[in-house]
Formats: C-alpha cells, structure tokens, sequence
C-alpha cells in the first residue's frame, strides 16, 4: 500500500473507533430495572454484561489498530521524506 | 402472575413483560449498528494491522445477534403457549357458555357456535336507532399528551360521548373521539343506547345503538372525510371504538380500548392500537377468546383486592395502569404517543344519548 491508501485506510479506522464508542455509550441506554437484579435473572445479566466487555475490546483493538496505521503512515512518510533529501 | 405489563405485538407474535420487549428492542437496534460496522470494517480485511479489531467486530456482532435470537425465541414461545392455552381453555370455554345461551332460549337451530352467535341469538329481532344531544362545549382544549391523559378524558356514562377537535397547518382536523362503557344493565328500548342490547349487538358483530349514537355525534361535531381520528373507549365504549376504527368509514389514526369485549373484534388497520386489558376483570372475558390482531395487548393485576370486579373494570384503575404504559420503555407502547401531533389546541363537545 502507498502512502494515500494508508491515509484513507487510518481515515476509515477513525470512523470506526467513532462507531464503536457509539456502540459502548449505547450501553449507558441499556434498559435494566431493579427487577433484573433478582437471583433469576442473573444468567441473563451475566451474557449482557459479555456483550459491554465485547464492546470494550473492540475499542481496545481499533485504538490499537490505529495506532499501527499511524505508525505506519509515520514510517513511510519519513521514509519518502529521506528518498526526496537523497534526491532519489 | 407477576405484576408485570404483559404485552402481546401485533399478530400474536411475541408476548413479554415489557421490560424483556425493550431489551428486546435495545438489542436490535443495537445488533443493527454493530452489524453495519462489521460490514464498514470488511472493507479493509486484507491490512494485517486492522484484523484484530474486525474479529473483535464480528465478534460483537455475533454476540448481538444471538442475544437478539435468543429473546426472541423466548417471547414467541411464550406467544405460542399463550395461544395454546386460549384453544385449550378459552375456546371450549366460549363454546359451552354458547351452547347454554341456545339451550335456554330454545334456538339450538342457530349456525355456529361461538360467543358472536351466542349473542345474536340473545338479541333477537334487533333494530338500532339512537338520536343524540350537544350539551356542552370547552373552546382551548389542549391535545392529550399521553395515553393515561386519553383514558382521564372518557366521560362519565350520562354524557357518553365527547369529540375533541384540533385544526392543524395542512387545513383538516386532528380529532379525537371518547366513549364511556354501559350505563343501563337493562334491555329497555327508550333509555340509554350504552345498554345490554347494544353490548350483545357488538359482541355478535351487529351494528349497535351505541355505535349510531357515536357516529351521530361525530356528524353534529361537524367531522368531515379528511379528518384524522383517535378513537377511545372504554367497557362498551371500547368496542364501539374498535368497531368504529376498523369500519373503513373514516382515516383512522389511532385505537386505545381499556377493559372492553373486544375479543371478536380483530384489528387489522394500519395505525396504531392499543388494548389494555386487567387480568381480573371480567368484561373482556365477555368478548370472547381473542382472534389475532393488529393491536398491541397489554394486559396487567388492576391493583384491586381480590373478588372487586367493579375496581377491576374502574375507569379510574385503567387510567393508573395507562400510566404504567405510558412510563415504560418499551418503544412499542409508545408509538401511539410520538405518532400523533403534540402541540395543537382546539375545542371538546361533549354529547348526551337516548335509544330512538
């Protein structure tokens, strides 16, 4: 990939990390009243709470996955940078 | 039974507490988001450096869909048992209080065998006339805000009948149409068209005297084809609202019932309707087991103490459990509410009645 796929590709994962934290501060709306807190609901509760933990690693990984495209662009900017200062 | 609202969707579908329902609806509103980013993120499937994320999206997308299955696996199976119960219990039921009815009045020669016969043949030689009086009016009545605000606007059973108008900017009318229940248990002709007669007549899905009186009144309240109407009703007034909402007659916007025999009455219009229902009152029984509708069921314990039949079917004890709906949050009660217009003042006439 060239520089410019890059950039479109770290625009592209920007926007996911701005879904993907839509999708975790969606769980702020979670319907849940008191009634769920009984000892019969607590399955049920325990799978929700596995969806706001998948919800947490998935931001975790586009953060990451970011930060890897950044390098990354960083990495080949210097690098044209270098090759033009050579003159190559 | 839990003191949970029990809610029926449209067709029978799915049947829940409405807490289970907006979870329900939580979660597939969130599956769709989640699955659109899966989507979005395939586009960059082959970059090593973003491939832990789009397994963590697919995921979270598949963990949103299984939970999303899974409820709904549980409220149609709850639907399922619900309906099996009513032709276990509630069909032969309707079926044997029908069979007495022919047997004491010596019609055992009627077709059919369900509560709508049953009641026809009660009725006899029925001939509805009904004739209706304006006997007052209130100019800068407020449009209702609420369900509960719709049920507090029923009117006593003297004056049955009253029409809210509210003119809105594209020049027709928003209007909204409040019925009271029975207010004679006789079968007289001259009093009250709200009685018995009229009761068996909607059961046995005849035009009634209560329902010409209701149409009269919409007439004197000078109601023209391009009005928008929400009919509401309670008891009686109930199924002359659903009758009235379903007979093709007029653009209906909106259908609320509270503890009205509207069993035999099937909903099957494009606009929103609601069907509230006490466990233990007993006049919805008397509409015989419900057909598949349209309606959102939500049935609910009155609160009364055991063996109250009359606190059961209260006006009053249906607008407290309206007021339940009206703050819970499942988003499938409160269509009706963010349909309908919000800001329009206008003007209520009230509508006493007399069998003709």
């Amino acid at each position: 990939m060239d520089e410019t796929q890059w950039e479109k590709l770290l625009s592209r994962v920007r926007g996911h990390q701005a879904d993907a934290r839509i999708l975790l501060n969606q769980w702020s709306l979670l319907p849940l009243t008191p009634r769920w807190e009984g000892p019969a609901q607590a399955a049920a509760l325990s799978q929700l709470r596995s969806g706001e933990d998948l919800a947490h690693r998935l931001v975790a990984a586009l953060d990451e996955a970011e930060s890897r495209c950044a390098d990354e662009l960083r990495r080949l900017r210097s690098l044209s940078e270098v090759s033009r200062g050579v003159g190559l | 039974m839990s003191d949970s609202l029990w809610v029926r969707t449209p067709g029978g579908i799915r049947v829940a507490t409405d807490e289970v329902l907006a979870l329900l609806e939580w979660l597939e509103s969130y599956h769709r988001r989640a699955r659109a980013l899966c989507d979005e993120m395939g586009r960059s499937s082959g970059v090593a450096q973003v491939r832990q994320a789009i397994d963590a999206a697919h995921s979270l997308e598949e963990w949103s869909r299984w939970m999303v299955r899974s409820l709904d696996v549980y409220s149609q199976q709850v639907a399922a048992h619900e309906k099996a119960r009513s032709q276990l219990f509630e069909s032969p039921r309707d079926r044997a209080l029908s069979t007495l009815t022919r047997v004491a009045l010596g019609r055992t020669d009627l077709p059919g065998s369900g509560v709508e016969e049953g009641a026809a043949a009660l009725l006899g030689h029925y001939r509805p006339a009904a004739e209706v009086e304006q006997v007052g009016s209130h100019q800068q009545t407020s449009i209702p805000q609420s369900i509960a605000e719709r049920i507090a606007r029923i009117p006593e059973t003297g004056t049955p009948i009253q029409i809210d108008s509210y003119p809105l900017s594209d020049g027709s009318r928003h209007v909204e149409v409040f019925i009271a229940g029975t207010a004679e248990f006789t079968n007289q002709r001259g009093g009250s068209s709200f009685d018995m007669s009229s009761n068996l007549a909607l059961v046995a899905g005849l035009t009634s005297a209560s329902m010409i009186a209701t149409q009269k009144a919409m007439v004197a309240a000078g109601l023209r084809a391009t009005d928008r109407v929400v009919f509401v009703g309670h008891s009686q007034g109930g199924a002359v609202a659903a009758r009235l909402a379903e007979s093709g007659r007029y653009t209906t916007v909106g259908l609320v019932t509270v503890g009205a025999p509207t069993g035999s009455i099937t909903v099957t219009g494009n606009y929103p309707a609601l069907v509230i229902e006490h466990r233990d009152d007993v006049v919805p029984e008397l509409g015989g087991s419900r057909e598949t509708t349209d309606a959102v069921v939500v049935t609910a314990e009155s609160g009364s103490l055991p063996g109250d039949i009359i606190g059961a079917h209260s006006r009053e004890g249906y607008e407290a459990t309206a007021q339940r709906i009206d703050e819970s949050p499942a988003q499938q009660l409160q269509h009706l509410r963010q349909s309908l217009p919000h800001s329009a003042a206008g003007e209520s006439a009230v509508f006493r009645e007399r069998e003709g």
